[in-house]
């Protein structure tokens, strides 16, 4: 019965029997359920028994038999699974390029390599000039780049352009230097010309011109074949200079700072930190005059504070240090050779409250790529002691360099 | 499969292959204990089914066929060959009884299946592994459906006492634990 049972043979009368017998005989219970275990391990079983590979193959192969489903030329086994591996990860394969590619255009815009013209092909090949027969005389200001246009034979126009202040720029500069050459005579001797070859080189002399640090100056050899039936002439030598500028657009800054706080200070430093009154700004040059960046400075600020508690009137006073970081922008104007005013602004804060700023000075770049400051700032700090906001304002006086990166 | 095309009679072989082939396989490898044997036969059950459907065109169960096919295979290997169980495939079976108690039983179920008689084997692993009727075991084995059916009975009841001993043990395990 145990038997019919598990094959499922029972019919309803014979498993009531089956069932009232199950109850009152352990043993066949225990038959019972070995029975079930072994039919479950019969199935379990059949279901991992399943023909290899290699032997459906040698079945079909054998037979000549294409399995529904498949073309004649099967597809190879390794080009399945990266056809495959590349489905399952279409998302993050199509996310990714199209993030390298958002990054490389805005990388690229930010940087500009190309500069205003757009030629950063081979320098070696830049090599060219001009000859004109019209006379000049003027030299080349080396305060002011020269560049000459010849608009015609007789006349020639120069113009003066500012110095280049590009962050990354492949740039030409093109000048004029006058050129005047004599043949020596001896070669003429008589009605005859003897006639020759003679080979001029012009070097090019030493230019200096107000750049920013990082910057090359690539001169040009130029070399010319001079007809020999001239005995002398002069023309203008139309030059271009590369100019190649590089840099990553940052600006580092380090100053020193001396404060005096309104009110005056009644108590002095609490603490004196290293670096204590002490800042360091970089900030990223969007153009020529604006800049903006992170600025972080370890400074003191002289807090005091009043107030009554439990009908006791208290006053409290402290000069603590805090380390303060914020976001800042610098705007430059009046520029004048080496020289320029700026305004600064910051908003930030400390472990008291928040901090507000505004600065107001000059920089002095005797060279490229680095300046003095000087500056005088007015700062504020917020703070609260229980339900109360105080105010604590201060100036301060700041002096330091900054460097082009 | 009989009367189409080429290609509608591949597709035809390639559906009972699909259906058939575990259960084909299983009834070989049960009988003659080893897998490589096993795929050889198995291999030839499926070119003489398809030759003799073509070659015959005659209508039957095609599970049938195919048993009857595997089991006249199986009895010539047996007959050319000497039918024991590898010692290295005991060891196998032995080497495997650890881990989770239904792979152990699983293991030992196959263990006890291999030690049945051939008689008691047969018409088991058609019931067990083919889930053929008595009735169809009865017309491959060519013996009655009762036969069919007590020849099932006592392959089980066979293989309890085979297993006893480890399933006393298991079942005290479990009356401990409570």
């Amino acid at each position: 019965m145990i038997n019919d049972f598990v094959d499922g043979k029972l019919n309803t009368a014979d498993e009531n029997k089956l069932f009232s017998m199950l109850s009152a005989d352990q043993d066949m219970r225990y038959e019972l359920r070995d029975s079930i275990r072994m039919e479950k391990a019969f199935s379990n079983d059949a279901g991992s028994i399943a023909p290899s590979a290699a032997a459906t193959v040698g079945v079909f192969g054998s037979l000549g038999v294409i399995p529904t489903g498949l073309s004649a030329t099967p597809i190879p086994t390794g080009w399945a699974r990266f056809t495959g591996s590349v489905a399952k990860y279409s998302n993050v394969i199509i996310g990714s390029a199209i993030s390298s590619l958002a990054t490389a255009v805005i990388i690229l815009a930010l940087l500009n390599p190309w500069g205003n013209n757009g030629n950063s092909g081979n320098i070696q090949n830049i090599q060219s000039a001009e000859y004109s027969a019209t006379a000049f005389s003027d030299s080349a200001n080396k305060e002011m780049i020269p560049i000459a246009e010849s608009s015609s034979e007789e006349e020639m126009i120069v113009k003066e352009v500012e110095p280049v202040k590009e962050r990354i720029v492949y740039k030409y500069i093109e000048r004029t230097v006058p050129i005047e050459e004599k043949i020596d005579e001896a070669i003429i001797t008589n009605d005859n010309i003897a006639y020759t070859d003679e080979i001029r080189e012009y070097e090019e002399t030493e230019v200096s011109y107000t750049l920013p640090l990082f910057n090359d100056v690539r001169s040009i050899s130029y070399s010319e074949i001079i007809p020999d039936n001239i005995v002398s002439r002069s023309y203008d030598l139309l030059v271009k200079d590369v100019v190649i500028s590089k840099g990553l657009g940052v600006t580092a800054e380090v100053r020193g700072n001396h404060y005096w706080s309104f009110p005056k200070a009644q108590l002095g430093y609490s603490t004196t930190p290293l670096f204590n009154n002490t800042s360091l700004a970089l900030m990223y040059n969007v153009n020529d005059n604006f800049s903006a960046g992170i600025d972080l400075r370890q400074e003191y600020f002289y807090q005091e504070y009043k107030g009554i508690e439990d009908d006791i009137r208290y006053n409290y006073k402290q000069h603590p240090n805090y380390f303060s970081y914020g976001l800042t922008a610098k705007l430059r104007f009046m520029e004048f050779s080496f020289f320029n005013s700026y305004v600064q602004a910051y908003l930030g804060g400390n472990e008291a409250g928040p901090v507000g700023r505004l600065m107001y000075g000059m920089e002095i770049s005797p060279g490229a790529g680095y300046r003095f400051i000087l500056g005088v700032e007015g700062s504020m700090l917020a703070f609260h002691h229980g339900d109360q906001y105080f105010y604590t304002p201060k100036i301060g006086l700041h002096y330091g360099m900054s460097f082009d990166l | 499969m009989m009367q189409g095309s080429k290609k509608e009679s591949d597709a035809a072989f390639t559906e009972i292959y699909d259906r058939y082939s575990s259960g084909v396989f299983a009834y070989v490898f049960k009988i003659l204990g080893s897998k490589d044997q096993a795929d050889d036969i198995f291999q030839e059950t499926f070119i003489q089914f398809y030759n003799k459907v073509r070659a015959d065109h005659k209508n039957m169960s095609v599970r049938g066929f195919l048993i009857t096919i595997a089991r006249n295979l199986c009895l010539n290997y047996k007959r050319d060959k000497k039918n024991n169980i590898q010692i290295e495939d005991m060891e196998f079976l032995f080497k495997t009884y650890q881990g989770y108690e239904e792979q152990e039983m699983l293991e030992l179920v196959r263990m006890a299946i291999d030690l049945l008689d051939d008689k008691y084997k047969e018409p088991l692993v058609l019931r067990v592994y083919n889930g053929l009727s008595y009735d169809d075991i009865a017309e491959i084995c060519k013996i009655t459906a009762v036969n069919a059916r007590t020849m099932v009975f006592r392959a089980k009841q066979q293989m309890k006492e085979t297993l006893k001993p480890y399933l006393k043990d298991v079942y005290n395990e479990s009356e401990n634990k409570k």
